[in-house]
């Protein structure tokens, strides 16, 4: 398994700073320790610190370019060198620079090695032995024993271990959902570009349908002599339509045309049909297509082979439930066996086109005994045969919501009030735990003694209120963490003042390690400069009083920088690590919300997609029987009522080519909604969109859609609607010919909506005009 | 610019007239569509599509034209634009659904280079595929809903290099969002998108309180507009040279 980026983010980020921290550490140590020891020893000190921080800072320069065997060797000598030098710098009880060194190489090599552990834990081990060497060689002076400090910095190197680990998880899991995301993504634009494909293919399979019924509702054509093998032609290209289980249609009523075509004077085929239709038969258009396809060429086989010219059709459903449809005929007959190859076209218009779609056919017939071909299609006897209602129209679904990302904020913000409630916590423990002690037996060494009380109180009622605002649920930022960051920097420097000149940065000075890590819970989620500007500032502050007051010697400042930099340090460090969680836990938390809305987006397009395909299907029902008759010649084109049904289709079947949207647009949404009830009441409404989809809100959607349903509603033959969003205005129009006068009903002001009627003596136009204010735009 | 194929030469007005198969083009100083006078030459027209009913549709149309319009040749590709007779036609009109595979603008491109004037004459009505065919270069793009109305005017206007703006291409221009879309004055967009709404020059006039031939100017100029902001083709300077000979844009305008 590859490591993610995340993850390989977080290490290279432990790495350089675990050596950053260490060599900056280690390098001014190193100078204030050449102060704090003997001036006899100074030479080899300077000698032992040069090849330290040389050390070092070999190793900081060759953090991407030296092999890992050389990067070992030398953090192995940073620490080896001071750990087993400490008897060449002289007594000095536990050696306080080379402690501070050790100190923080222990936790250091934890990140710098993260993702080699075995190497970290035995540079620690490394460290801890050749400080145990040095110090049993030095003779000790008395002090703290060093059994103490070991075990302290075993416990140290073992949470630093944790605290990686813990970082690393949360990186891990970021990883996974950014993963996640982007597989969710490819997914999505492959989807998106199956329905794109889907609807150019729908639109394909009616564009020749579309053209014959615009063309037949014109009427300007003189010779329509093209016109059946046309529509015979469009019906073939229909019954590909997908979704045949949703668009059903009535054979019965297509058969029925056959026969009315054959019984026309001027019909092709010079046949007559006399039928038996038992109706209404709902079937799945591809079926039924197939089974009018085989009697049309059956009936062109009775006219060319069968010498008579009548034919009997029946067609019913049988008890159980399957459609039959009979075409016989008393004429020459023949025998199917063996068929010359002209005839074999029949066989295989019935036979093989109904067993290719799961129905069943047959031809019989004998020699002078005429012609019998039967057609069955089995189906369930359901509540299929109730008409349907109009076209489906599902609800438009709901764009998505910021539910997803609210719940991920959720998980993301619980995730960081926890780590600040450790950090807060910490620094509790550090308050009342280490410091406690310190505080009240040093009382006395501060003037006045109130001063360390009120810094003391402060700090302490700092933690409690920001741990009121995480309990209560909210986030510490803003004023509130400044107020926090002011009160705690006042603390650090009211102590610092007040504190007697033997106690600074000693044990006595407790304020000093303490408000690093008040700071660390208040600064958490600022950026690593941040946590650094902080914890210098605080350096600063108790540096002035220092230098106000009288420097003390060289050794004492030294000591005293060791001590800083010991704590900051280590702070500093723990800061860092808290940055890398949040950071990948926000990459996490909003790889995941992206997901999500992802998701929900999908979702809400695919429900587009099928009701687009449902619609397309439900288009069948009135152009299939429509073309039927055209192609079967039982519906003359130049019969106005014929032509008003092909408008109505064609704009109908326009308007479904127009539908392109991955995003539900209400408000065009809610005018295909008024159109199709102006259609029904035989309303041919076309409808034209232009310009990129914008929100309207739902009253304003009301009000631009008001003025198109008065006008349909009045009963115009036709009419246009448009709809026209640029990027200042969206206008809503419709023109409906001059009975729909909508004798002001349209022309009602209805602001922030403004409508304007305009009309001649032909036409009415009516619009509607929503101009947003720039912020909503 | 490039020299395509096409052997019909097509430049600055002021040419001497070039023919080509039956028609004759327009000579020097000939009068403008807003002008009086009409030429009575024939225009001949290759048409492109696979349905019998668009030919037998805009046969009967051409037939009620004023000015005589013939369909020279017709053919379901655009093979037929490009041999005899169809390749003499001053005026293609070009269906751009030929086959599944999507709009043809490769041949649309092809037959723009080659100097033809094309009308695209399509099913769909799309603004964006109308705004690219406006910039391969077609003389106008026309939806088959609207070609009992246009398609006559639309023909003469492409054989005599006039502007023509039908409906459905104005509401694209006018809520076009591209960035290289030319600037269009308020007005203009007005014009543009009431004239998609309406389809009506007189009930845009009534609304706007102007007169209908101020509407076709202010159509004509954001046709010129495109044109002039549009891809080179020898078809589009001719448009541009051609407004500006009929003093509907000056030089300094574009």
């Amino acid at each position: 398994m590859g490591t993610g980026a995340g993850e390989r983010e977080v290490d290279l980020a432990a790495e350089r700073y675990g050596v950053g921290v260490r060599a900056t550490v280690i390098s001014l140590c190193g100078v204030f320790g050449i102060f704090t020891v003997p001036p006899g020893r100074v030479p080899v000190t300077v000698l032992l610190v040069v090849v330290t921080v040389a050390a070092c800072a070999v190793r900081w320069w060759g953090l991407r370019r030296l092999p890992a065997g050389v990067r070992m060797g030398l953090d192995a000598t940073a620490v080896a060198v001071p750990g087993l030098g400490q008897p060449l710098m002289g007594p000095q009880g536990v050696n306080i620079w080379v402690m501070v060194i050790l100190g923080i190489a222990v936790i250091t090599f934890q990140y710098e090695w993260a993702t080699r552990p075995a190497i970290g834990l035995g540079l620690a081990v490394l460290t801890l032995a050749t400080y145990g060497v040095g110090y049993g060689l030095a003779a000790p002076a008395p002090g703290p024993s060093p059994f103490w400090v070991a075990a302290r910095q075993t416990a140290e190197c073992a949470l630093a271990r944790v605290s990686y680990l813990i970082v690393r998880a949360k990186a891990r899991e970021a990883d996974r959902a950014t993963e996640r995301e982007a597989a969710g993504r490819r997914e999505a634009s492959v989807a998106a570009a199956r329905r794109a494909a889907g609807r150019a293919y729908l639109a394909t399979l009616h564009d020749t349908a579309s053209a014959t019924l615009l063309m037949v509702s014109l009427g300007d054509t003189r010779d329509w002599s093209w016109l059946p093998r046309r529509a015979h032609g469009d019906l073939e290209a229909l019954s590909a339509v997908p979704g045949h289980e949703a668009g059903r249609v009535d054979l019965a009523e297509l058969l029925g045309e056959v026969a009315r075509g054959a019984a026309e004077p001027d019909a092709a085929r010079a046949v007559r049909v006399s039928a038996r239709i038992d109706g209404p038969l709902m079937m799945p258009a591809g079926a039924a297509l197939a089974i009018l396809h085989g009697v049309g060429a059956a009936l062109d086989n009775v006219a060319r082979h069968a010498e008579v010219d009548e034919a009997e059709l029946r067609a019913g459903r049988d008890a159980s439930g399957t459609v039959t449809v009979e075409l016989t005929d008393h004429g020459r007959g023949f025998i199917p066996a063996v068929v010359s190859v002209q005839r074999r076209g029949i066989s295989g218009s019935v036979v093989g086109r109904m067993e290719a779609i799961g129905g069943h056919g047959t031809v019989d017939s004998r020699p002078g005994e005429g012609t019998r071909v039967r057609w069955e299609w089995p189906t369930t006897p359901t509540a299929t045969d109730a008409p349907e209602p109009g076209p489906p129209r599902a609800e438009v679904p709901a764009e998505p919501g910021p539910e997803g990302r609210i719940a991920f904020r959720e998980i993301h913000g619980r995730l960081v009030r926890g780590v600040r409630w450790a950090l807060l916590i910490v620094a509790l423990t550090v308050q009342l735990g280490l410091c406690l002690p310190q505080f009240l037996a040093h009382l006395g060494s501060y003037h006045p003694p109130s001063a360390p009380v009120v810094a003391y109180g402060v700090l302490v009622a700092v933690a409690v209120c920001t741990a009121g605002l995480l309990a209560s649920g909210r986030d510490v930022s803003g004023w509130p963490r400044w107020c926090g960051v002011g009160l705690v920097l006042g603390a650090s420097a009211l102590c610092a003042v007040t504190v007697g000149a033997d106690q600074r940065l000693r044990e006595g000075d407790w304020a000093f390690g303490l408000v690093g890590w008040h700071g660390l819970y208040l600064l958490f989620g600022l950026s690593v400069t941040a946590i650094g500007v902080f914890l210098g500032a605080q350096v600063v502050l108790t540096a002035i009083p220092v230098a106000l007051t009288g420097m003390p010697d060289v050794a004492r400042l030294a000591t005293m920088g060791m001590f800083a930099l010991s704590v900051c340090g280590f702070q500093f460090t723990v800061g860092v690590l808290a940055r890398l969680l949040r950071r990948s836990a926000e990459t996490a938390g909003s790889a995941a919300a992206r997901e999500e809305e992802l998701r929900t987006r999908e979702a809400i397009a695919e429900q587009m997609h099928l009701d687009h395909e449902k619609r397309y299907a439900a288009l069948l029902r009135t152009t299939v029987p429509l073309l039927a008759g055209l192609a079967h010649g039982s519906l003359d084109p130049r019969d106005g009522q014929v032509r008003h049904r092909c408008a109505l289709e064609a704009a109908r079947m326009r308007r479904l080519f127009a539908e392109a949207d991955e995003v539900p647009d209400r408000l065009v949404h809610e005018l295909r909604a008024c159109i199709d009830v102006a259609e029904r009441a035989g309303v041919t409404v076309g409808l034209a969109v232009r310009g990129a989809r914008r929100d309207v809100p739902r009253d304003i959607r009301r009000k631009l859609a008001d003025p198109v349903a008065a006008v349909l509603a009045a009963g115009p033959a036709e009419a246009r609607v448009t709809v026209v969003r640029t990027g200042s205005r969206v206008r809503v129009s419709v023109v409906g010919d001059a009975t729909a006068e909508p004798d002001g009903v349209a022309v009602k002001e209805t602001p922030p909506v403004a409508v304007s009627r305009t009309a001649d003596g032909e036409r009415v136009w009516v619009e509607a005009v929503w101009e947003p204010a720039p912020a909503a735009g | 610019m490039g020299t395509g194929p096409g052997r019909r030469v097509v430049q600055s007005p002021g040419d001497s007239a070039v023919s080509w198969g039956r028609s004759v083009s327009w000579g020097q100083g000939e009068p403008s569509e807003h002008g009086v006078t009409m030429p009575t030459e024939t225009v001949s027209v290759a048409l492109i599509d696979d349905h019998p009913a668009i030919l037998a549709g805009v046969e009967a149309w051409y037939a009620s034209s004023d000015q005589p319009i013939e369909v020279i040749a017709a053919g379901e590709t655009a093979a037929a634009a490009w041999t005899p007779p169809g390749d003499g036609a001053d005026v293609v009109v070009f269906d751009l659904q030929l086959s599944d595979a999507g709009p043809a603008f490769g041949e649309l491109r092809q037959l723009v280079d080659a100097g033809r004037q094309v009308v695209v004459y399509t099913m769909r009505d799309e603004e964006q595929t109308a705004l690219t065919c406006l910039d391969l270069g077609a003389a106008t793009y026309l939806t088959k809903t609207e070609g009992s109305r246009h398609l006559v005017a639309a023909t003469l206007a492409a054989a005599r290099q006039h502007p023509y703006t039908p409906p459905a291409l104005a509401g694209a221009l006018g809520t076009n969002a591209r960035s290289d879309r030319p600037r269009l004055s308020l007005r203009e967009e007005d014009v543009l998108i009431e004239w998609f709404q309406s389809e009506s020059k007189e009930l845009v006039a009534q609304r706007l309180n102007i007169k209908v031939r101020t509407v076709n100017t202010y159509l004509d100029r954001v046709r010129i507009k495109y044109a002039n902001a549009g891809r080179p083709a020898r078809t589009k300077a001719g448009l541009v040279a051609r407004a500006i000979q009929d003093g509907l844009v000056a030089v300094e305008d574009l």
